[in-house]
């Protein structure tokens, strides 16, 4: 079966470049505009990743994990912070609050993205 | 007890005189009698006159012996008194002894000594009131505290940030008057109870301790003002501690410092999204996922993929720049090889270096240094971009290739990184660390770059104890860079 993953990403085009590289992979993928479409969807599908953007309308990538991290159903799902917010502080809070990566977008070619998506899953099995 | 034995000798010489007198009018009685009887009362008369002349020559001597003492004994006396004035404060008791001898010369050596004493304290009084007007005039506001933690002194700004007269400070303990509000624990601090309040702690201790950071001070009208500062001890004549509690009213530029932090990263977020789009469909088309791409197209696309990360670099440097300027750059300092920092970049770099046909190489296999104490991620930083730089200098064809090592030499670990590029022309050399600086000839070469990448890396490597320099030849010899960290071992 293949590895399902859901995208909390409200930037259009990249949701398109992310589906379109995940598909190529061979991996499924599922997009939440916002945070909390996000967090319903985290339930619905108990997707085996979050591909989680920090600045979000209607609530933030930080609340989203923090409600992750809360709840015995879903808080083992591994979650990666692909955000553009590169200060130290956003990153040390992200990875405190129990995120497994923190990639600064820009700063990844979507290979390298890739790897770490793959190293991810690689963990949850 | 010279005083009082000079005074019994006056008393001694009060009882000479009065017998000597009564010896005088023995001798005039005597004197009268000779006129009676002629014969054993004239041997007496005579012998009593003889006498007697002898008698009135000391009873002169006497007297005139009083007078001296009674002016000694006077002049003393008022030596005495002035010296118990001046004992008891008083200063401006006056000494007046008109003599030429050497109590004279005491008495007014005295008054000298008095005039000294008086301009002394004097200075005393006018410095102690310049720093009274110093700490009443100085910009930060000033509370001194004694060791009781009753206010004794609270000047203008003190007042103004307080927003409280100077009479509803002064007397009372320092957490009836100082409202403090942490807002990162949202609670108030420094109550009476509060044992943890730094300003307890400072008078326990007789220390110095910073105001923790975001602390509001509550003024009189309920108003939150953030303050910087602390609080230190001095020691008072009587051997007490005093404590100065200074502090600064920063709500302004925490509020300007916020939005500044705010709009960076606000821009960089707005500007780092389209950008990575761009990217990351550049290298899908370059990786060949929407089908083979022909000579043209690669090159092409090899050039928006290039432009893009000049971009993303651009905006990451002027936010480091930034950051930097602002003192706003942290460094987690842990001991680290930096082999496996080297590790990272090298598989990081992978792709980039396939895609611009160049051979990144290491000399070593495993890791073979000791420690080095650094911040990793800035160490990856600088380590990324000088290996980038190689890279994108050694677009020779033929010599594609960047060799780094790691060595341990002396006290120092050194990283290096050579390439066989372009070099450096000599004469731009000392300009290479320089902000916004772009040798001359990496024109030709069409290597991106924006000239700030070399000097955030020295800043950063000089702020965790490093070197960095480089050697160049530039007729196509090549560049080496280095860096070196004191080693831990």
């Amino acid at each position: 079966m293949s590895p399902k993953i859901l995208i909390i990403e409200d930037d259009q085009r990249i949701n398109k470049v992310y589906t379109a590289k995940l598909s190529i992979e061979g991996i499924e993928v599922s997009t939440a505009l916002d945070g909390e479409e996000g967090l319903r969807r985290i339930y619905d599908e108990k997707p085996d990743l979050i591909l989680l953007d920090l600045m979000l309308p209607k609530k933030s990538g930080f609340e989203i994990l923090k409600e992750i991290k809360k709840d015995e159903k879903i808080k083992d799902i591994p979650v990666l912070i692909l955000s553009n917010l590169a200060q130290e502080k956003e990153i040390e809070e992200g990875l405190a609050l129990g995120a497994q990566d923190y990639l600064v977008k820009t700063n990844y070619s979507i290979q390298q993205v890739m790897e770490r998506i793959k190293k991810a899953l690689k963990g949850r099995n | 007890m010279p005083l009082k034995r000079l005074k019994s000798f006056r008393v001694f010489l009060y009882f000479l005189i009065i017998g000597l007198f009564l010896f005088l009018i023995i001798s005039l009685f005597t004197l009268f009698l000779r006129q009676e009887s002629k014969t054993f009362a004239n041997f007496l008369s005579n012998f009593f006159l003889i006498f007697s002349s002898f008698n009135i020559f000391i009873f002169i001597i006497a007297i005139v012996g009083i007078f001296i003492s009674i002016g000694v004994v006077h002049s003393l006396e008022k030596i005495s008194r002035f010296s118990q004035q001046i004992r008891e404060g008083n200063f401006k008791a006056s000494l007046e002894v008109k003599r030429a001898d050497e109590i004279g010369r005491l008495a007014e050596n005295l008054v000298q000594m008095r005039d000294q004493l008086v301009k002394i304290l004097n200075s005393l009084e006018r410095e102690k009131e310049k720093a009274l007007s110093i700490i009443k005039n100085i910009s930060d506001g000033i509370v001194v505290l004694n060791s009781q933690g009753i206010i004794k002194i609270a000047n203008s700004v003190a007042q103004e940030i307080l927003s409280e007269t100077e009479k509803n400070i002064i007397g009372r303990k320092y957490y009836e008057v100082l409202k403090l509000f942490d807002k990162e624990k949202e609670k108030y601090i420094c109550e009476s109870n509060d044992t943890d309040c730094f300003i307890k702690k400072a008078i326990k201790n007789c220390e110095k301790i910073n105001i923790p950071k975001n602390i509001y001070i509550i003024d009189k009208y309920e108003r939150k003002k953030e303050i910087s500062g602390r609080i230190s001890t001095f020691e008072e004549k009587n051997g007490l501690s005093s404590f100065i509690l200074a502090f600064r009213d920063v709500t302004a530029e925490k509020e300007i410092e916020r939005m500044k932090s705010e709009f960076i990263s606000i821009t960089s977020h707005q500007l780092r999204t389209p950008l990575s789009s761009v990217r990351w469909y550049a290298e899908m088309l370059l990786a060949g996922d929407a089908g083979k791409l022909n000579k043209n197209q690669t090159i092409f696309l090899t050039d928006v993929h290039e432009s893009t990360i000049t971009a993303i670099d651009l905006i990451n440097n002027l936010l480091d720049l930034s950051r930097l300027e602002g003192g706003e750059i942290k460094y987690n300092l842990e001991p680290i090889q930096l082999e496996t920092i080297i590790e990272n970049l090298i598989s990081d770099l992978s792709a980039y270096a396939k895609a611009t046909n160049v051979e990144i190489e290491k000399t070593f296999k495993q890791i073979i240094t000791p420690k080095v104490k650094v911040d990793s991620k800035k160490v990856y930083q600088v380590f990324s971009n000088i290996i980038v730089n190689a890279v994108n200098y050694s677009q020779i064809p033929g010599k594609r290739k960047v060799v780094l090592s790691l060595k341990k030499l002396g006290k120092e670990i050194v990283f290096s990184c050579a390439d066989s590029g372009i070099g450096i022309p000599k004469e731009e050399q000392k300009n290479i660390f320089k902000k916004f600086f772009r040798a001359t000839n990496t024109a030709g070469v069409g290597a991106p770059g924006s000239g700030i990448g070399l000097y955030i890396a020295k800043i950063f490597v000089e702020q965790m104890k490093g070197k960095i320099w480089f050697e160049s030849e530039d007729k196509g010899k090549g560049t080496t860079f280095y860096v070196s960290f004191p080693s831990l071992a």
